[in-house]
């Protein structure tokens, strides 16, 4: 780490990677606890960003605690390397950092996304960092989080007391057939702590012995979790009612892929569906 | 324009910053401060920054928004080396205006100073000058000299001889989270924020037990650092501050015996930077809900009492950062909701009526 920090600015009037050493220093110590006990949720003193809290701030720090002049940088928003945010941030990471930015998700050696993890196999090495609000069911899944402190939390978490979780699962089922979770479906990773990741069901089980390791950061609630390579992560779903993804009536306008995830979008004045993982779909299209 | 997946957008993203720079007319550097200097203050105090031209920098380029100059000043200072964290008293301030609605007449008196209570509330649509505040009726320290700060007696701390005494008592043990940083959520709060959840915990209080400010001093706190070399503080300039002290006296609750015994009271301080007394008496209130045990337990009060609770409340850049961050795409998670195989809501209500 030491040599790392000794590299000159690529900014006039920055620090590589922006953050001051002590500052990286705690981001990384609270990085390799998480990464130690997977799925915890790590509390660090999260340091104001030159973003808005709750516009990545959490995924930036977590890079820029990461990130070597070597790495080849990619960052997506809903899948989109071109939304405002994604410019915004892959813009702040490559002047700070001179480092080189891609769209490619085989290329990129860090990854930070929101809302999405690359529809492209990622590799051993690849380094996949998720910018996310919160990342506590007993957030999500209960109706009574805003009066839950975070210190009752912590207990509950330290005594694998999901029952609240599994609870909300249920009436989800009970009312509606199955989880109407969304993007906060709650995931056991490695047979302990359970952890929500801000992305829909679709990428779930994707991160089940992942050979990425998957960091997770939150600037506004301070913390950290990490899914290491090669770690159980399991959607939880009861015995009798199995863990289902979401499903798409239509094959992408674009690309015509049948497996991927989709959205909703006009084009030429009907409403088609069209992959939201760009990088992916503008692969498939070309080799098509 | 839409902000969907096209490499144009770029170009659009760009545009949309020239567009929105185009607003903006720079005006005289230092001009925010004669013309408004407790907006100024506002910034720094919620920056948790003392640098004057700077937070005029920032709301200059953030057009006035006073949460996004927040933003940037601690952007700006959260990199910034930590040389020292001097603790200073109350007593270490140079008061320059002190009210002690609690007590009458104080040691040393109540001393006016530059008060912005009794400057005439009607709009002005003239360049005239407003007329002279009248005469104050309150207790007034009599024969201290102009300007403010020069020759001004060392007040006190007017709540001293009460602490001392065991009458007031501050029990900042009884959290999870530290009194030193709850305080210091307190001091940077969104001011807005700070003034409505404390205005609802006044609210709450009965006319039994409403709270009172002991002290209210405005002035400027030294700058002191130790340097290695010598190991004497140092002065290296001054901070406008302003700090209240509330006393909430005791009542009877349902739990029975947790609130302060008969005749005790609790005490609550709030420290802004800047001379900003809508923010020090709002966290001042605030310190004094929480420090009282079994606050959080009150039915009126619950969250507004835990300091757990009510310090995420308070950060404005994570307030405005969340509320701003909806106008980012969400169609991933839409989608996600719009799931065709999840019944929508008006199916539950159809059946469970």
């Amino acid at each position: 780490m030491q040599l790392l920090d000794q590299q000159p600015p690529a900014e006039a009037g920055y620090r590589f990677g922006y953050l001051d050493e002590p500052s990286k220093h705690v981001i990384r110590q609270a990085i390799l606890k998480a990464i130690c006990l997977p799925g915890h949720l790590v509390p660090f003193a999260s340091r104001h960003m030159p973003v808005a809290r709750g516009w990545g701030s959490g995924g930036l720090q977590v890079t820029l605690a990461t990130i070597t002049r070597n790495d080849t940088v990619k960052v997506i928003d809903e899948g989109d390397d071109e939304t405002a945010n994604a410019i915004g941030l892959r813009d702040l990471i490559a002047r700070t950092c001179g480092v080189d930015t891609t769209t490619d998700a085989g290329k990129a050696t860090v990854i930070q996304s929101r809302h999405r993890i690359p529809e492209t196999d990622l590799a051993e090495g690849q380094v996949l960092v998720f910018q996310l609000p919160y990342g506590d069911p007993l957030r999500s899944m209960t109706s009574n989080s805003i009066v839950m402190s975070p210190s009752e939390r912590r207990r509950m978490h330290a005594e694998g007391d999901y029952d609240q979780v599994w609870l909300g699962l249920f009436e989800q089922t009970l009312q509606a057939g199955r989880a109407r979770s969304s993007l906060s479906h709650p995931v056991e990773v490695n047979g302990g702590y359970t952890v929500t990741v801000a992305s829909p069901r679709w990428d779930l089980p994707r991160l089940n012995n992942a050979r990425f390791i998957s960091l997770f950061g939150m600037g506004r609630e301070g913390y950290v979790f990490a899914i290491p390579p090669y770690t159980k992560a399991v959607p939880l779903s009861f015995e009798d009612r199995p863990f289902v993804i979401e499903s798409f009536s239509q094959p992408c306008d674009r690309c015509g892929s049948t497996s991927s995830y989709r959205v909703k979008q006009h084009v030429n004045g009907t409403e088609a569906l069209v992959c939201t993982d760009v990088d992916a779909c503008t692969r498939r299209q070309v080799s098509a | 324009m839409s902000y969907s997946s096209v490499k144009e957008d770029t170009a659009a993203i760009a545009a949309a910053q020239r567009l929105a720079a185009g607003r903006q007319t720079p005006g005289a550097p230092g001009a925010l401060a004669t013309q408004l200097p407790l907006l100024l203050d506002q910034v720094q105090g919620e920056a948790g920054l003392f640098a004057p031209d700077l937070a005029e920098r920032a709301l200059i380029q953030t057009q006035g928004d006073v949460g996004r100059a927040v933003g940037l000043l601690r952007g700006w200072a959260a990199v910034l080396p930590r040389l020292a964290t001097p603790v200073l008293s109350a007593e270490d301030v140079r008061v320059v205006r002190r009210l002690t609605p609690a007590f009458r007449n104080p040691e040393h008196g109540q001393y006016l100073g530059a008060s912005p209570d009794h400057a005439s509330r009607l709009l002005q649509t003239d360049d005239e000058p407003a007329a002279e505040p009248a005469a104050s009726e309150e207790p007034v320290a009599e024969a201290v000299d102009d300007p403010p700060g020069q020759n001004l007696p060392d007040f006190p701390r007017a709540m001293a001889d009460l602490e001392a005494s065991g009458t007031v008592k501050h029990d900042a043990g009884a959290h999870s989270a530290s009194h030193s940083a709850l305080l210091a959520a307190l001091a940077q709060g969104d001011t807005g924020a700070l003034t409505t959840i404390a205005y609802a915990a006044a609210r709450t209080f009965g006319s039994q037990r409403e709270p009172i400010i002991g002290e209210l001093r405005a002035g400027y706190a030294p700058v002191q650092v130790v340097l290695p070399d010598l190991g004497v503080p140092i002065t290296l300039g001054e901070v406008p501050v302003c700090t209240a002290e509330f006393v909430v006296g005791h009542r009877h609750t349902s739990s029975g015996q947790k609130d302060a015994p008969a005749g005790r009271f609790y005490l609550g301080a709030g420290t802004t930077i800047g001379h900003l007394e809508r923010r020090s008496i709002s966290a001042a209130l605030l310190d004094a809900t929480c420090s009282r045990d079994g606050a959080a337990d009150d039915v009126g009060l619950g969250m507004l009492a835990d300091p757990e609770l009510l310090v995420p409340l308070l950060d404005g850049a994570a307030a405005c950062g969340h509320v701003e961050h909806f106008k980012l795409p969400h169609h991933v998670q839409f989608q996600s909701q719009l799931d065709p195989d999840a019944p929508a809501d008006d199916f539950l209500e159809d059946h469970e009526a």
